[in-house]
Formats: C-alpha cells, sequence, structure tokens
C-alpha cells in the first residue's frame, strides 16, 4: 500500500510511539501527526558508502536546523545502520543459538581427537608395509604424503556421509521443528514459506567439503608425520 | 597386580592415552553443562501455570464495520459465550496468557516506594470481567470477586483505559507477598506506577503464571494484577473456558454461530489453549532436545574412541598378551588389566573434564542468569564416564582375554 494512503484512510500504526513531550496525548492520527512523536521508521537504499556519508550528513543538518526552531534538544545521535548491524543491536541470534554454534564446534573438536587417535593406530599397525616401502627407496615424504591422502579421502567420504545425514536432517527438521505447529499457523502457504528457509545450497554443500578436507587435514598431519618418521629398520626386523 | 607394567606401558606410547583422556574430558564438561541446561529447560516448560488449559480456547475477532459499536458488541458475545451449555465462563480479556503479548506496570503498598526511580514491583496486567477467574480456571483463595458495577466500560483505546483505572484490583498471592509481606492484603490500597492511579485489592487468586519462564522473569510472570476493565476495541479476545471434555464441541458450536451473531464481526483467529500453551514452549524444548541429542553424540563418539584405542592395543599386544597368558596370567587377569588402563585414562580424562567443566558452566551461568552447576551433575557426570568408559572397553579387552596362549609360541 502506497506510503500516501495512511493519511488518506487514516490508518493507526500498530509499533511502538513514543512522544518527545510526556504530556502528548495522542488519541487520533491528526494529532500523531501535530504531536512531536516518532512512530515512523525508514528504509534508505545507498549505492555506495559515499552516498550514505552523504545522507549522514543530510539528517544531521535536518535535525540541527530543526533545532534552532526548538526541536530535538539533544545533541545529535543520528545513526544510520544496515541490516546486520541493526540485527546485532536487536540481538536477533541470541545466545540460544551461539550456544549450539559453540556445541557443534566442540563436537567437531571431539571427532578430530577421535579421528586422529583412530588413523594413528591404524597407521602404527600397518607400519610394517610402510617400513617395506621405506626399505624399497621410498622416501619419508612420499610415506607422509600417502597416509595424509589416505585420511583425507576418509575425510571426503565422511563429509560426503555427512551431507546425506545432513538430507536428512533437513526433513527431520521441516517436519518436526517447522510444523504448522511451531511456525503457529494452520496457513499451508505460511508453512511452506517458513519451511523454505530449511534448505541445503551451494554454499552448503562446498562449506562441507572444505570443512572435512580441513578435518582430514588437521586429523591426519600428526599420524602421517608419526609413522613417516619411524625408521624403516625398527619395523622390519620385527614380528 | 601389575600397576607398574601399566604405568610403563602408558609411559611409553603416550599419544593415544593423552588423545582419549582430553576427548573424555570434553566430552564431560559438555555433559555436565548440558544435562544442566537440559533440566532447567525441561523444568521450566513443565512448570504449572495455574490455569486449566485442557477446558481453555481463546478467540480473537477483528471487525470490518466502520460503524460497529464495540461496547454493545462485546456485551452479545458474552452473553452468548456465558449461555452456551458446555461453558464454564467466558470473559474477555486484554491479553492472552501463555502467548508473547504481555503488559506490565510498577505497583506499591504506598506512593513513596513508586516516587523513587525504578520504584515498585512489576506485575503483569489482565482487563476482563468478572468472570475472568471463573474462565482461566484460577482459584480466589480469599476476598471476592470483582462487583458487577464496578467493570469499566470500553475506553477509546488503551491509553484512555489506563487512564480510567478501576477502582478494585485482584492480585496473585505472589504479588500479595511482595507487596505486603506481612500480612493480610485485603482491603488496602495499591497504587500503579507510571499511570498514578490507586485501587483497592478485593481478593487474592491463589497462583497463576502467565508465561513460561526462568530465573528472575519467573517471579514477574506470577506477580499478576486482574483489573475489571473491558479492554479497548474495535477488536476483541475472549476466553472461555469449556467443561471437562466438551471444549471441541463447543469450539465448533462458538465457530458456526458467532459470525451470524453480530454483522461486521468476524473470528479472526480461534485455538485451543492446550495447543497455545505447547506452541510458546516448543522453541524450549526443541532447543533443549537438539542439544541433548548432541551431547550423546559426542558421548558416543568419545565411546568409539575408547573403544578403539583399546582396540588398537590388544592387537599391538597380541604376541605378548599371549605370552603372558603362556606363564600364568587367567583370562581374568588380562580382563583386568585393560578395564585398569582404561579406568586411568579415563579418570585422568574425567579430572580435567571437571575442570574444564567448571570453567563452561561459569560462562553459561552469567550468559543465561542461571545458578552454577550443582556439585551432583559432576558427580553423576564421572559416574556416567566411568560406567560407559568401562562398556566401551569391555568388547576388546573381552578379546584380549581370549588370546591362546599358544599365540606366544608362533613367530609372525
Amino acid at each position: 500500500m502506497p506510503f500516501g494512503w495512511m493519511r488518506a484512510l487514516k490508518l493507526s500504526s500498530a509499533g511502538s510511539t513514543n512522544c518527545i513531550s510526556k504530556r502528548a496525548k495522542v488519541s487520533s492520527f491528526e494529532t500523531l501527526l501535530v504531536e512531536d512523536c516518532v512512530w515512523l521508521q525508514y528504509w534508505v537504499e545507498f549505492k555506495n558508502s559515499a552516498d550514505r556519508d552523504r545522507y549522514q550528513v543530510f539528517v544531521d543538518n535536518y535535525t540541527n536546523d530543526a533545532r534552532v526552531h526548538g526541536r530535538f534538544p539533544r545533541k545529535n545521535n543520528n545513526r544510520i545502520v544496515n541490516v546486520p548491524t541493526w540485527l546485532n543491536m536487536w540481538d536477533v541470534v541470541g545466545d540460544e543459538s551461539r550456544v549450539q554454534v559453540v556445541l557443534g564446534l566442540v563436537f567437531l573438536g571431539v571427532c578430530i581427537l577421535n579421528t586422529l587417535g583412530l588413523m594413528l593406530a591404524k597407521f602404527l599397525s600397518a607400519a610394517p608395509v610402510a617400513g617395506l616401502r621405506r626399505a624399497l627407496g621410498a622416501s619419508r615424504m612420499d610415506i607422509i604424503r600417502q597416509h595424509l591422502i589416505e585420511v583425507m579421502v576418509v575425510g571426503i567420504l565422511g563429509g560426503a556421509a555427512g551431507l546425506l545425514l545432513t538430507l536428512g536432517g533437513l526433513a527431520v527438521l521441516k517436519g518436526w521443528l517447522y510444523s504448522d505447529f511451531l511456525v503457529g499457523s494452520d496457513n499451508p502457504d505460511r508453512v511452506a514459506l517458513v519451511q523454505a528457509f530449511v534448505h541445503m545450497d551451494v554454499s552448503v554443500i562446498l562449506f562441507a567439503i572444505g570443512l572435512s578436507l580441513l578435518t582430514g587435514v588437521l586429523a591426519g598431519l600428526y599420524p602421517a608425520y608419526r609413522i613417516g618418521r619411524l625408521a624403516p629398520a625398527t619395523f622390519l626386523k620385527t614380528q | 597386580m601389575e600397576i607398574r607394567a601399566l604405568f610403563s606401558a602408558l609411559r611409553r606410547n603416550k599419544t593415544g592415552p593423552i588423545l582419549v583422556a582430553v576427548q573424555v574430558a570434553i566430552t564431560l564438561a559438555v555433559l555436565v553443562n548440558v544435562a544442566y541446561v537440559v533440566q532447567q529447560r525441561i523444568e521450566e516448560v513443565n512448570k504449572p501455570t495455574g490455569m486449566d488449559l485442557e477446558g481453555l480456547f481463546w478467540i480473537a475477532t477483528g471487525t470490518t464495520a466502520r460503524d460497529y459499536d464495540y461496547a454493545a458488541g462485546v456485551k452479545a458475545d458474552l452473553s452468548y459465550l456465558n449461555s452456551i451449555p458446555g461453558v464454564v465462563a467466558a470473559s474477555i480479556i486484554s491479553n492472552l496468557p501463555q502467548t508473547g503479548g504481555m503488559t506490565g506496570l510498577p505497583f506499591a503498598s504506598n506512593l513513596e516506594t513508586l516516587q523513587k526511580p525504578n520504584g515498585g514491583t512489576g506485575a503483569l496486567i489482565y482487563f476482563g470481567t468478572d468472570r475472568l477467574l471463573d474462565a482461566l480456571g484460577v482459584r480466589l483463595v480469599a476476598g471476592r470477586n470483582f462487583e458487577l458495577g464496578a467493570i469499566k466500560p470500553p475506553a477509546a483505546d488503551f491509553e484512555a483505559s489506563l487512564g480510567d483505572w478501576a477502582q478494585e484490583v485482584i492480585i496473585t498471592r505472589k504479588m500479595a507477598e511482595k507487596l505486603f509481606p506481612d500480612g493480610n492484603a485485603i482491603g488496602k490500597p495499591i497504587y500503579v506506577g507510571l499511570i498514578n492511579k490507586s485501587s483497592t485489592i478485593v481478593g487474592i487468586v491463589d497462583f497463576m503464571r502467565a508465561a513460561p519462564a526462568s530465573g528472575r522473569f519467573d517471579d514477574f510472570v506470577s506477580q499478576i494484577v486482574f483489573a475489571p476493565i473491558i479492554p479497548a476495541g474495535p477488536n476483541a479476545l475472549y476466553v472461555v473456558r469449556a467443561k471437562p471434555g466438551q471444549r471441541a464441541a463447543v469450539m465448533r458450536e462458538v465457530e458456526k454461530n458467532f459470525a451470524n451473531l453480530q454483522p461486521g464481526r468476524f473470528i479472526s483467529r480461534m485455538k485451543d489453549y492446550t495447543r497455545t500453551a505447547a506452541e510458546i514452549r516448543q522453541g524450549t524444548r526443541s532447543s533443549a532436545i537438539i542439544l541433548a541429542v548432541v551431547a550423546l553424540f559426542v558421548l558416543a563418539v568419545t565411546v568409539v574412541g575408547i573403544s578403539g584405542l583399546a582396540a588398537f592395543n590388544v592387537t599391538t599386544r597380541t604376541k605378548q598378551l599371549g605370552i603372558r597368558r603362556a606363564i600364568g596370567a587367567r583370562k581374568f587377569h588380562i580382563l583386568r588389566y585393560f578395564l585398569v588402563e582404561n579406568w586411568i585414562i579415563t579418570t585422568c580424562g574425567a579430572v580435567l573434564g571437571c575442570m574444564l567443566a567448571l570453567a563452561a558452566g561459569i560462562k553459561l551461568s552469567t550468559m543465561y542468569e542461571m545458578e552454577r552447576v550443582p556439585l551432583y551433575y559432576f558427580v553423576g557426570g564421572v559416574l556416567l564416564v566411568w560406567i560407559v568408559g568401562l562398556l566401551a572397553v569391555l568388547v576388546p579387552a573381552r578379546r584380549a582375554a581370549s588370546i591362546s596362549p599358544a599365540v606366544a609360541t608362533r613367530s609372525v
């Protein structure tokens, strides 16, 4: 609806209305216009930051000018914030989500430690083979490279399995967390709109691949180094 | 017991045990804190409301007619709703409890308190008729209900309603205890901040909690002031309490008849309170489930880690184990060796984990404004880690115990 209609139809506003003068009594649309009240917020789109700076000057000049005529008695506090800053200001994300992110990272950490331990065990039990390769002329770097690649393959396979699991998890989220129950609406269109936020896109897939590679490297570096460092003779002579 | 051999083996191969111990530590820290947070959430979700959620439903009305006579409309709606045979009581209400909507004001037993900055006790306010308490299903334990003559007709808007404040109010016991710590609140004046009014307390309601809350908000949501005021229009909210088992039938009947009752006034939304109360708790419940599931996964991964280390040790020590068996060790000794070795690693992890949990708990408690994690959560966490650790190592340890002494005689 065009904004001008508000005045023509004398529509009331549902948001918070703060009036400079405590005595102001907003009983009708006319008084809202006459009294010095804040009941609108503005969205402005800028092409670049220079435009934004110019706009800041413009707004400051406006309030400075109005102060001469008795409005805005306090010092200028005109802030132009972009959407991310606005979300931060109102703490939209919330502690709850932050805790979940931290918990997710801790989970990843435990998994890395676990993989590290398992890989170390696996490599060491296959050490005689590595020893044989060294004896036949493979360099330390070759051994390290071979094992690092092995861990990264495991990491990528894990990442792929994780992506499949994520698909399943998203289905659960859609059906359960974002059902009409939580959305609080029986309207299927509205539920579908909210559910549309729960999806996997290319950036998520790329992130997952990158993360599983990184995880593989983190988990595999030490075991690969350990196995590469072993003297070939140790493993060739025993057992 | 071969304690010295055990420690010497641990010293020689430090990496594996250290990795497992660190995993155990992190797992314990996660488990202790998540268990506490989840327990708090469950408690928050399951706290009683004092309302008859099973019998209640609510109706929100809207109007398309410009000349809709709101005052007369509300009167007619309420007399219809109260006349349905399956209905215990129905009232108009200013805000729906158990939803996000809340309105509060500061109150005090004397004017001086209110004049101090931030003075007074905050309370939620609910406007309604003399049937409001019956409709919500809350219990009047002292004093009397509102008199019919005391009910204020609807004002032009919410501000005007506040300006024409009621002469009498009913408050919850929690509020009465806050305002009058040493005695009877009935008949005493109560002063209302911000709007500078006063009323007389005529009744006390046993208990009501208007929304799930924890920490310092828990008091606030059960400090409630009911005022006999018909809220301003043109849209109305009604709470209707049906007799046991008859809610669904009453709702169907209301849906069928309500629109024809008054032209220009329609039902914009209507929902039973079982669902409404569950909806506002759903976020808390979901996050508790997510936290618990992730914590269990962390535990599962650690079990795999413990098991993996033990299995690796069994494989690399096969020959030595065979020798031990050949020179007289019994199966039980082998089993015990692995269990004790694992117990030592787990315990080292648990000690470290308790410190981690404490640090994480302090951080969390400042974030959520909740109490520190009680000691018995740590005790429970350590016990759990011990038991799970022993179970995790049992399978590889039994495999070790079953190694035949003959292995020692073979050279691979």
